[in-house]
């Protein structure tokens, strides 16, 4: 066995002090997709159950103070995965994302090419009940367009978990998947035809009250298609639909082979496979201590961002959200998304609201707190809303 | 869910009527209402395309080698990668009632280039009734696709077959449960990793038709063992699947396509049964599939791979025999059966097929391909300009 075989998979000092070594270090950051399309913007939005048109129809962007279709704030997750997995260090040791911290500057439209720079912004040794010895990496990624403007600032933490520990620690091993009856189910799909899109009715920054709450969303009962064949969720260059191996077949073995200790073999058939199918294979996802298939987290934090885009309406401006996944959003899982306003300020000629965010399951967990910062529309001449 | 409960179940699912075919054959010759997942086939979208069909021709992956190092003179997309603008998987009707892809007759006049914009309309043409050990009495739906770019081109024509299988009937049937995941040894994992590393692609060293023989065989293609990561890529970019609000409408127009777990009473999605093995047996798979339009895809790939650069494919026709299940290897192989001259074009025909770990064939088709010709008063495929 080979010094590096021996340490794959565990979390050790020399793995930290290597890790640490490489913040501030700028990473060849090739970007996933090469060209924004209408199509991707389409398919990014409906993926996260966004069918707000602004993002969805090209006939409807024209009509607006945008003058044609936008993508979704949150699509340059599309670009680069928020993320830590690209930081690398510590071999076969499992990435969870725990959060999210993503500004947005400038709208990306069909035609721009984004080109992602990245780095390593932070490593923090932690403990918990989760795996216990656990490392917190923090990734800054910086997203400009082709004419060299900042579109978006993104840090995407995660943290490193010794597989082995999280299993055996068995914190959720008491999970179970929760039965849905018709009640419950119609509470959730009434939900869906509740949702309120503000679309061309200005929210003016004078009339939003403190406390406001934002008219709640809904996304569940999660289901594996929903993780799985959302499509290109990120990773390697160029990687299409799916995960974050650079492609399907030979892409993966060609993986494994340059990632040593990467895959985890797969105990019944021999074969190596990618350690983040726990996002749609239950047996895997408990044998890294999950209770089930499990989402991919930006999902959660697209659907937050929903819910303000949704509420602020075409002439606002989603400035900055940010969340922790605290739990994990298990397939059946009902995410509840609430927000109120809790702060109202004036910066330059930008007329801000703070939000307080919260998705809460079905068993009542806020999985996901969060907030977020609007720039709204004011009924001052000299006011400003970016675009 | 308990024992007692599983063998007393009570059917669910619809069964086949005479009404609901009469329903669907009402619409044969009526175009269709599709779900546009893609339209515009950016350089980007088809790198992205090859990728998820685990192609290795530089043709089809490399950003700048169709452009710079062919007499294409454009970033090309994969002959299959027509599926990203319409899956051809058109079964309307029948709601509740399984849908397989039976196979596909491919016929493609022109390449789609970088910056194109396809669209397809898509027509049934044919409701027949059928009998088969999967589940006795179906249907099979033969339908017309027809993708056309941006000048009004007709760049190809498909012609899908989809079998309408009552889910009830099909997990009763069990024609495939016997079948498990296979399980591989070192030495098989090997084996299929050195076919990975020797898969040759013939690419800018022209195949001229005067240098192909009858009876010549395709150097083989290795496809395996799936894993869902495949199927995500490819589903995910060709596809996709309806999320939330989009699923749930489906769910009230048809409420019989919905699956609902029997565990938990969610409604869940046909597609899962492409990841997880329990939907799968639900609709009478003995474990979680492939799609069947990768069969076809990867049959694309042998071809594609051997006829180099210069060459195009003018028709696939392949026919699925048997589901390819999460773990299994499947070996394409194909001949030179015939050489002939069509309007003054050089072609050759192929016999091609996919065969799994355990020498079971899963698909088998033909093909024509148009190669270059060292007669110099024929046209390369690359200079051929269409009729619009």
């Amino acid at each position: 066995m080979t010094e590096r075989a021996k340490t794959v998979g565990q979390i050790t000092d020399e793995g930290i002090a290597n890790l640490k070594a490489r913040i501030g270090a700028y990473y060849r950051a090739g970007p996933y997709r090469l060209d924004v399309t209408v199509d991707d913007i389409r398919n990014h939005a409906r993926n996260n159950g966004d069918w707000n048109p602004l993002y969805v129809d090209p006939a409807y962007g024209p009509t607006t103070r945008y003058g044609g279709i936008v993508a979704h704030p949150t699509y340059v997750d599309l670009i680069l995965h928020y993320t830590v997995a690209a930081v690398g260090g510590l071999p076969g040791v499992h990435v969870f994302h725990s959060g999210n911290d993503v500004s947005f500057f400038r709208s990306v439209r069909p035609g721009d090419v984004i080109g992602p720079t990245y780095r390593p912004y932070s490593v923090e040794e932690k403990h918990g009940k989760f795996a216990g010895r656990m490392v917190h990496v923090d990734m800054e990624i910086i997203y400009r367009n082709q004419r060299d403007e900042v579109v978006a600032r993104a840090h995407g933490p995660g943290l490193r978990v010794v597989r082995q520990q999280a299993r055996e620690r068995g914190k959720y091993a008491a999970q179970r998947k929760e039965p849905y009856d018709a009640e419950a189910l119609e509470a959730i799909w009434a939900a869906y035809d509740g949702e309120e899109i503000r679309g061309d009715k200005p929210r003016y920054w004078e009339d939003v009250k403190i406390g406001e709450e934002l008219p709640p969303l809904v996304r569940g009962p999660l289901r594996i298609v929903e993780i799985a064949f959302r499509g290109h969720f990120g990773g390697g260059r160029l990687s299409g639909a799916g995960g974050l191996t650079g492609g399907a077949h030979y892409y993966q073995f060609e993986e494994y082979m340059r990632r040593a200790g990467y895959a985890e073999r797969d105990a019944n058939t021999g074969v190596a496979d990618h350690p983040h199918r726990g996002h749609w294979e239950d047996d895997f996802a408990r044998f890294i201590g999950v209770p089930g298939a499990y989402d991919i987290a930006v999902q959660r934090t697209a659907w937050m961002a929903i819910l303000v885009t949704n509420w602020v309406g075409d002439h606002g401006w989603l400035r900055r959200i940010w969340n922790e996944f605290r739990r994990f959003n298990v397939e059946g899982d009902t995410t509840w998304v609430r927000g109120r306003a809790v702060r109202k300020w004036i910066e330059g000629r930008e007329h801000l609201v703070e939000l307080e965010l919260a998705g809460t399951n079905q068993r009542g967990e806020v999985s996901t707190p969060g907030g977020a910062w609007v720039v709204l529309p004011s009924k001052h001449p000299g006011s400003f809303v970016p675009k | 869910m308990t024992e007692a409960s599983t063998t007393e179940r009570i059917s669910t699912y619809p069964t086949l009527t005479p009404e609901g075919i009469a329903a669907a054959r009402a619409l044969i010759g009526v175009p269709l209402r599709r779900r546009i997942h893609m339209s515009v086939a950016s350089r980007d979208m088809l790198l992205r395309y090859a990728k998820a069909i685990g192609c290795r021709n530089p043709l089809y992956r490399d950003p700048s080698h169709g452009l710079l190092n062919t007499p294409w003179a454009a970033v090309l997309g994969h002959p299959t990668a027509l599926y990203c603008f319409d899956d051809t998987f058109v079964a309307p009707k029948l709601a509740g009632i399984h849908a397989l892809y039976a196979g596909v007759t491919f016929e493609w006049a022109y390449p789609v280039r970088a910056g194109d914009t396809i669209s397809a309309e898509a027509k049934l043409a044919a409701v027949e009734e059928k009998e088969g050990a999967f589940c006795g009495p179906m249907a099979l739906q033969t339908s017309e696709v027809v993708y056309t770019n941006q000048y009004g081109r007709v760049v190809a024509r498909a012609v899908p077959r989809i079998l309408r299988t009552p889910r009830d009937a099909a997990r009763a049937c069990g024609k495939y449960a016997g079948i498990t995941r296979h399980q591989y040894q070192a030495q098989d994992i090997d084996a299929i990793m050195r076919a990975y590393i020797d898969e040759e692609v013939r690419g800018d060293r022209p195949r001229y038709w005067e240098e192909v023989a009858v009876g010549d065989a395709l150097p083989p293609v290795v496809k395996g063992p799936l894993t869902t990561e495949d199927m995500n890529f490819f589903i995910g970019e060709v596809r996709g699947t309806l999320c939330f609000r989009e699923f749930l409408a489906h769910g009230r127009r048809h409420p019989a396509d919905v699956f609902k777990d029997p565990e938990t009473g969610m409604p869940d999605s046909w597609d899962s049964s492409l990841l997880r093995d329990a939907t799968a047996r639900e609709f009478g798979f003995p474990a979680a599939h492939e799609s069947g339009l990768q069969r076809v895809v990867w049959l694309d790939c042998l071809i594609t791979n051997w006829m180099s650069d210069l060459a195009f494919l003018r028709r696939l026709d392949v026919r699925l025999v048997r589901p390819v299940i999460h773990g299994d290897t499947n070996w394409c192989r194909g001949e030179v059966t015939g050489k002939r001259w069509e309007q003054g074009r050089p072609l050759v025909d192929l016999s091609v097929r996919c065969v799994n770990q355990v020498g079971d064939i899963t698909a088998a088709g033909t093909a024509s391909v148009e190669l270059p010709s060292h007669d110099v008063r024929v046209d390369p495929p690359c200079l051929i300009q269409p009729e619009v």
